[in-house]
């Protein structure tokens, strides 16, 4: 998977499409520049973290440790501005640790609700699927509607709620596989993998400086109220006929191709339009083109397609090949 | 307005000299409208222009062929001219503003004349065909029409105009085809709304200031419209109307010089037109009442093509013996046949109204046919001989009645046989038969008709026998211009020949073996026996007959036995060895007969193939092809048709597909052999663009991308994106389908290529950008600009180098 996404693409497409909103991709500029910092010779896996950032959809990292998941979400976290929280999930994880609960105030007599931690903008939930079920499902109305009830009452999540959830391939004892309703409410799944030789050299050097490149890069925030006005950009990019109709059939395709158990569902083929339309939105269109659907087919299918990440590799270049582009008509 | 609208924007696409260019010296939009709506003007002269240079084209074209070539081949090469000249149209466009191309115009036409002309000597010796020189002047001119209407100068097109209407004007005065006098009308009517458009933008210096007034369109069209509205009530006026404006078109002449790639003309060159055919002058005639009594009777055919008999002197002994029962049988027929002129005598000599006439010169047609020729048709059967004359078989007796039968929702009459016996393999055959301008009641059929059908004619005793097996109707003649249907179950000749139950013998017929007795009778005997005496008794004898009369003796209607001669056959066998088809055929049934066989002899008319005619698809006969042939009887009631006389031949049965494939690889080999410079020259040629076929696709999208880039800018854009597509393809780079071009190119490394990339941005943003969103993102110019610059970076040469790299790893 390439993603070609350089400054110059942008800047030349600014032309065939017209000028960008004010909040153009330039707005993520900073962002990128502090993940890149923090995450070294990872460009390719944080403009995918980018584009689902944009698209408003959440995110599973599937990795070993200590390859840097949860620096990405705090740099993240950190770039956004916003409020970030992070539990650590382990088999006593209660639901209530994390949306919240009701706490009885013995001044005022009164219940009065303590916030959990999915009251941020970014939620980084460490090894999920080492809580229960029934802590993991707390998470799906979280994830799918950005709102909570405790104790009957409806508590309202921040519109730019993301879920950042890591899970650990190895090391499976005592672990709860998440459901396939659940993941089908992650955008996608990615692998940050082992960084160069080069980049590890380079990560080396900096430890030895001490934290203060990483810093300045890092100094930069997102302004207030950008990131609602991206993902509204986003979600007003156009899809032509054609590519709803590519999308359709890549669809169809997931559902036909023999080592797929279950097809894509039609909520994961909104949420692959809006990834598309996100990379659209970042490239400086306004309108997906099939380069933007192939790009991201492979995080929005791996997390629902049911396969091993390897396999799943190789199914979906399979229905990536097996779907002809439409032609120019 | 409404047309300005739709023709401004045309004409800034058409013309890189858009009209904001043009009239950027001039203030105020008033004055830009008014530029916009002369310039409308000049389009419409532009294509009016070019539209007569096509209907010239076709009219000069439909006359050069003249029936003479094939329909598809003639269209074919209308359309290709056609298109040229829109190509060259196109193309000019992107001619450089700094060339001046009224010179250009100039030197191109010198070169088309030159050209032209030059054309001829090559094409009389590569391909040996040629035009007469005036065929030649006319196409030189037609090609700087051609070429003037599409360099769209405003002296030229004038020039291309009146060159037109030079051709069009030459080409309804020699032609008789209506087509080309169609195209001529039309060209006309076209020239009303040119005039109109010339004089519009004629007034364009003057208009500059006043946006007040605009072409009127409209009358333009509907002086035109009302021109064709007339041709068609014309049309629909009858052939009366027809012909009567025919009539006021000029005729053809000549000079009386000799050209052998000449059209025609008034002296007796091979090209000669048959006066009596088709008169060619005009006058009041159409209703003249004299085409009834010019009909012939049989008896004037015969005697018109074979010369008239020698009357018998009364007085004059018998030389020739007749054996006692040709005697009886001759007594008891001559009082019936000889009556009615029944009888035809191979004694004849040269008749003076027919030595007056030129050979050349056709009679009259006498019937069409349609269907398979060459085809036999019999109207008289002779048996008795007594060495000069042939008395002709009386009505038969024993009286079959006919019958009708119902054959695809028609009424056919059955024609009965009940001597049937042998069975053969046979075929059904279909002819029309449509008497013209013969008087006779006989119906002129095959041997093996079956059944036939006249139209509004259901009653079977319409028709009678004429003769054994030749059907008459029951009226003084057939009605001339009724098609005559017939339907023939005829037998193999190979299969019959190969038949086992052929026996040759009869107790039906004693007079068919007849023969007078003497000395020259038995000499004809000692030859056939001599000829196929040793041959066994079958059809093998009765072929080697007909084949040494075919190949030893000439047929030859101007050569007649001595007028002394008793027997005519003797004089024609042993001296003269030429003279008439009536000869052979008797000398063929006396020989038949000496050797014991069944034979007699027919007379009827012979449709050759010669006298087809492609455009009316049917056969003509006339006098001259009325034709003496013979019958043997080979059992079972069956009689074999026999051709003894050279350059007739018998009907083949329909060929096999296999045969069909067989004939034209003849044909197609004999064609290959005749033009082997041209076969080669082409053979070559095409070996070069089968090599070269990659290039060549290249070379020919290319340029239909540039004739037809397409209508606005997102299709310019979008065939210019195809464009791309196809060039990596034939180039060996084919794009994968699920990969986007762009991605595509990445993937070959092909980085530099600048404005490839952006034209493909470009059909990217066009394809999935939406209308709204395309719009305005890219000027008409920077196309242009872009599209060269796309050529120049995915040059095809680069390509097949990269692909070339790329196989090589």
């Amino acid at each position: 998977m390439v993603l070609s996404m350089q400054a110059g693409e942008v800047a030349g497409l600014a032309g065939a499409s017209g000028q960008a909103e004010s909040a153009g991709p330039l707005v993520f500029e900073p962002l990128r520049r502090r993940l890149n910092a923090a995450l070294r010779g990872k460009s390719d896996v944080i403009e995918l973290v980018l584009i689902c950032l944009a698209g408003n959809g959440h995110l599973l990292l599937e990795d070993l440790p200590g390859l840097g998941k949860t620096t990405l979400a705090r740099s993240l976290a950190a770039g956004l501005g916003g409020r970030f929280s992070r539990c650590q999930c382990t088999p006593d994880l209660l639901p209530s640790d994390i949306t919240g609960f009701s706490l009885f105030n013995q001044k005022n007599h009164e219940f009065e609700f303590r916030e959990g931690p999915v009251f941020s903008e970014i939620l980084l939930a460490d090894e999920l699927n080492r809580a229960t079920p029934r802590t993991q499902s707390a998470l799906l109305e979280a994830m799918a509607e950005r709102q909570v009830t405790v104790d009957g009452r409806r508590y309202l999540l921040s519109p730019q709620f993301m879920v950042i959830a890591t899970q650990n391939p190895v090391d499976q004892h005592g672990t709860y596989p998440l459901p396939e309703a659940q993941l089908d409410r992650f955008a996608m799944k990615l692998s940050i993998g082992y960084p160069a030789a080069s980049d590890e050299s380079q990560m080396l050097l900096e430890a030895t400086l001490g934290p203060v490149a990483v810093e300045r890069a890092s100094a930069e925030v997102l302004p207030a109220g950008s990131l609602a006005e991206v993902q509204q950009s986003v979600a007003r990019v156009s899809a032509a006929e054609p590519v709803r109709e590519y999308l359709v059939r890549l669809a169809a395709e997931t559902r036909r191709h023999t080592s797929v158990s279950l097809g894509l569902s039609p909520r994961g083929l909104l949420i692959w339009l809006r990834m598309a339309q996100a990379r659209a939105w970042l490239a400086g269109r306004r309108f997906v083109i099939p380069d933007d659907i192939q790009d991201t087919a492979f995080p929005v299918l791996s997390v629902r397609l049911g396969l091993e990440t390897s396999r799943a590799r190789t199914v979906v270049q399979e229905i990536l090949e097996g779907t002809s582009l439409p032609e120019y008509r | 307005m409404a047309v300005d609208n739709i023709v401004i924007p045309r004409l800034r696409r058409l013309d890189r000299m858009s009209v904001y260019d043009r009239s950027r010296g001039f203030a105020g939009t008033a004055i830009r409208s008014a530029a916009f709506l002369l310039e409308g003007s000049e389009v419409v002269l532009r294509m009016l222009s070019l539209m007569l240079a096509m209907l010239a084209t076709s009219a000069f074209l439909i006359t050069d062929a003249d029936g003479g070539r094939s329909e598809p081949g003639l269209w074919l090469q209308i359309v290709v001219e056609s298109l040229l000249a829109v190509c060259l149209w196109r193309l000019l466009r992107y001619l450089p503003e700094h060339i001046d191309r009224g010179t250009l115009t100039a030197v191109a036409a010198i070169c088309v004349l030159v050209l032209s002309l030059l054309w001829e000597p090559v094409q009389r010796m590569l391909l040996g065909t040629g035009r007469p020189f005036e065929m030649l002047l006319m196409h030189s001119q037609k090609n700087l029409m051609l070429l003037l209407a599409a360099a769209g100068q405003r002296g030229g097109m004038r020039m291309s105009v009146f060159i037109g209407a030079v051709l069009c004007i030459f080409s309804s005065a020699i032609t008789r085809d209506p087509r080309a006098w169609l195209a001529t009308a039309l060209f006309a009517v076209t020239g009303l709304s040119w005039l109109v458009a010339a004089y519009w933008s004629g007034l364009r210096p003057r208009m500059l200031r006043d946006s007040g007034s605009r072409m009127p369109l409209r009358w333009a069209l509907a002086g035109p419209l009302c021109g064709l509205l007339l041709l068609a009530a014309a049309g629909g006026g009858g052939p009366q109307v027809i012909s009567t404006i025919r009539g006021f078109l000029p005729g053809s002449g000549g000079d009386g010089e000799y050209d052998e790639f000449s059209r025609g003309g008034v002296n007796d060159g091979d090209a000669l037109v048959a006066g009596l055919d088709d008169i060619r002058s005009f006058g009041a005639i159409e209703d003249a009442p004299f085409a009834e009594s010019d009909r012939p009777s049989l008896y004037d055919v015969i005697n018109d093509a074979f010369d008239e008999p020698v009357r018998r002197n009364k007085t004059t002994q018998r030389a020739v013996a007749l054996p006692p029962e040709l005697m009886a049988s001759l007594q008891q027929r001559l009082s019936s046949v000889q009556e009615a002129g029944r009888e035809f005598s191979t004694h004849r000599r040269h008749s003076s109204s027919r030595k007056a006439r030129a050979r050349s010169i056709s009679s009259a047609t006498l019937i069409s046919v349609s269907g398979r020729v060459p085809l036999h048709l019999r109207m008289e059967l002779y048996d008795l001989f007594d060495g000069r004359d042939w008395q002709a078989l009386p009505e038969p007796e024993e009286s079959l009645r006919f019958s009708t039968c119902d054959h695809a929702g028609k009424p056919w009459i059955r024609i009965p046989a009940s001597w049937r016996g042998l069975h053969f393999e046979s075929y059904s055959d279909y002819h029309i038969v449509t008497p013209l301008g013969l008087k006779s009641p006989i119906i002129p059929a095959p041997a093996d008709a079956r059944a036939l059908h006249i139209d509004r004619v259901d009653q079977p005793d319409m028709f009678a026998w004429h003769q054994e097996g030749i059907v008459r109707m029951v009226r003084d003649s057939l009605e001339p211009q009724a098609a005559i249907h017939l339907r023939s179950e005829v037998a193999d000749p190979q299969k019959l020949r190969r038949n086992p139950g052929l026996h040759f013998e009869t107790t039906r017929s004693p007079e068919c073996r007849l023969l007078p007795g003497g000395a020259g009778m038995e000499r004809i005997g000692r030859m056939a026996a001599e000829w196929a005496g040793g041959l066994p008794r079958g059809m093998a004898q009765v072929d080697e007959i007909c084949r040494r009369l075919r190949e030893g003796y000439v047929l030859d209607r101007d050569v007649l036995p001595d007028e002394t001669s008793e027997l005519p056959v003797e004089d024609f066998l042993f001296r003269l060895k030429r003279g008439p088809e009536y000869l052979f055929a008797t000398s063929a049934v006396v020989m038949l007969r000496s050797l014991g066989y069944t034979a007699r002899l027919v007379s009827g008319f012979y449709a050759n193939p010669q006298n087809y005619d492609a455009r009316k698809r049917k056969t003509l006969v006339r006098a001259e092809d009325s034709h003496f042939w013979c019958e043997v009887f080979v059992g079972g009631g069956t009689w074999a048709t026999l051709e003894p006389s050279p350059g007739y031949a018998l009907l083949e049965p329909p060929p096999t597909l296999g045969q069909r494939i067989a004939a034209f690889l003849r044909w197609g080999w004999r064609r290959a052999v005749r033009h082997w410079l041209l076969v080669l020259t082409g053979t070559v040629l095409l070996a070069v663009v089968w090599v070269q076929r990659r290039w060549v696709q290249c070379g020919v999208l290319t340029l239909l991308w540039r004739v037809f880039p397409g209508r606005g800018a997102r299709e310019r854009v979008l065939r210019a994106a195809r464009l791309v597509d196809s060039r990596l393809r034939l180039a060996g780079l084919a794009r994968p389908p699920h990969v986007s071009p762009a991605r595509w190119l990445e993937h070959l490394s092909l980085l530099d290529v600048v404005a490839v990339r952006r034209v493909l941005r470009l059909a990217e943003a066009a394809m999935y950008g939406g209308g709204a969103e395309f719009a305005g993102v890219v000027q008409e110019s920077e196309l242009s600009v872009l599209n060269a610059a796309m050529l120049r970076e995915l040059s095809f040469g680069g390509l097949r180098r990269l692909a070339r790299e790329r196989q090589d790893g």
